[in-house]
């Protein structure tokens, strides 16, 4: 499986998650804090999976996994996910380890842009 | 309005609650598909819900399944949120019972308004089948009490008749006889209403029959609106 997330899809899109949040940019924080915390967790939880051959428990964190992503705007995570969610499904542990790998890649990305000063007037984040 | 949202992710469900909430929503929240099925279990449950696709305990198209099996007369809206976005997957979710499948945020809340709109049309339909069993049996009622009525009326006619009307009693059966005439005449509008409108009477409602014509409908040049 190659593993790479297309060069247009954005780290975070935080302009999305505050639309959907309705202008409320404290809490666009608040959540992107907590996703940032579960995020961490479950991939803990799918590098344990990987180890203990669990391809079903693979399949639907990273399914659970990639919704929560896109909820918050971060697309390029949620691809990750979804590649995880993939290699489950496929029963692919060799695949899946290399995914984990990529995912907490993709998820530093995503805490740097969170840590990155905003610029205001701007769309997006990436 | 109280909504369910069910998801076990917990990102998932801190934006449809921060969200559902700003629109004056009374959310409730469950992370799995038991949780879900007990929470409208109980008394005055959500009769609109979110319901993820993939949950651990029961998936929600089980949850969905077993929700529709379970109505009676007021259906809830269900909708069904997930990535999965297959035809197939569409068709899954309708088939268990739901009434959306939404794929992006933008949607889902379109299909969340569509279904506070269709939950409210229920409740007025609802709330007008009770008031129609109601004026139904009123009518019936009436039906009854207007044979006795014209017996009362009747008599008091024909008191009235061969009294003088200095008599000590004369006053007392005009009084009857009015009354009567009176009460047989409310027995007539109700047992013709087909259509009503209500007014506030204490802590509630009631339909208004003096606001009716001599068909029992609404009388609307009292600058009232009557009810379709």
């Amino acid at each position: 499986m190659e593993l790479n997330v297309s060069g247009a899809t954005q780290i975070f899109d935080r302009a999305a998650l505050v639309h959907t949040l309705m202008g409320d940019e404290a809490l666009a924080e608040q959540i992107t804090r907590v996703f940032v915390v579960d995020a961490n967790a479950q991939l803990v939880a799918l590098g344990q999976a990987v180890q203990d051959g669990g391809s079903p428990a693979v399949r639907r964190i990273g399914h659970t996994m990639k919704g929560a992503a896109a909820s918050v705007g971060a697309t390029a995570l949620a691809e990750a996910f979804g590649q995880l969610e993939t290699a489950g499904r496929d029963q692919n542990l060799q695949d899946a380890a290399s995914a984990v790998q990529f995912t907490e890649e993709r998820l530093r990305d995503l805490e740097l842009a969170l840590r990155a000063p905003r610029q205001p007037q701007t769309g997006t984040d990436e | 309005m109280k909504i369910l949202v069910a998801d076990d992710d917990l990102t998932s469900r801190a934006v449809l609650t921060a969200v559902l909430s700003k629109w004056g929503f009374d959310v409730r929240t469950v992370a799995d598909g038991p949780a879900a099925l007990e929470e409208v279990s109980e008394p005055d449950s959500p009769k609109l819900v979110v319901l993820d696709r993939m949950m651990p305990g029961l998936d929600g198209l089980e949850v969905c399944r077993r929700l529709r099996e379970g109505e009676t007369s007021m259906p809830r809206y269900i909708i069904m949120v997930t990535t999965l976005g297959s035809s197939g997957d569409v068709v899954d979710g309708l088939t268990a019972g739901a009434d959306d499948y939404p794929f992006n945020n933008d949607e889902l809340a379109a299909r969340i308004r569509v279904g506070r709109r269709v939950i409210g049309l229920q409740d007025n339909a609802v709330e007008r089948e009770g008031l129609n069993g109601v004026v139904e049996m009123a009518g019936a009622l009436c039906h009854e009490l207007n044979q006795p009525l014209q017996v009362i009326s009747s008599t008091a006619e024909l008191l009235l008749m061969d009294l003088e009307q200095d008599a000590p009693c004369f006053q007392e059966v005009q009084t009857i006889e009015r009354h009567a005439a009176r009460l047989g005449d409310i027995t007539q509008k109700i047992m013709a209403i087909t259509d009503y409108k209500t007014r506030d009477y204490l802590t509630g409602t009631i339909v208004d029959i003096h606001g009716l014509n001599e068909e029992g409908t609404p009388d609307l040049s009292h600058g009232q609106d009557g009810r379709p």
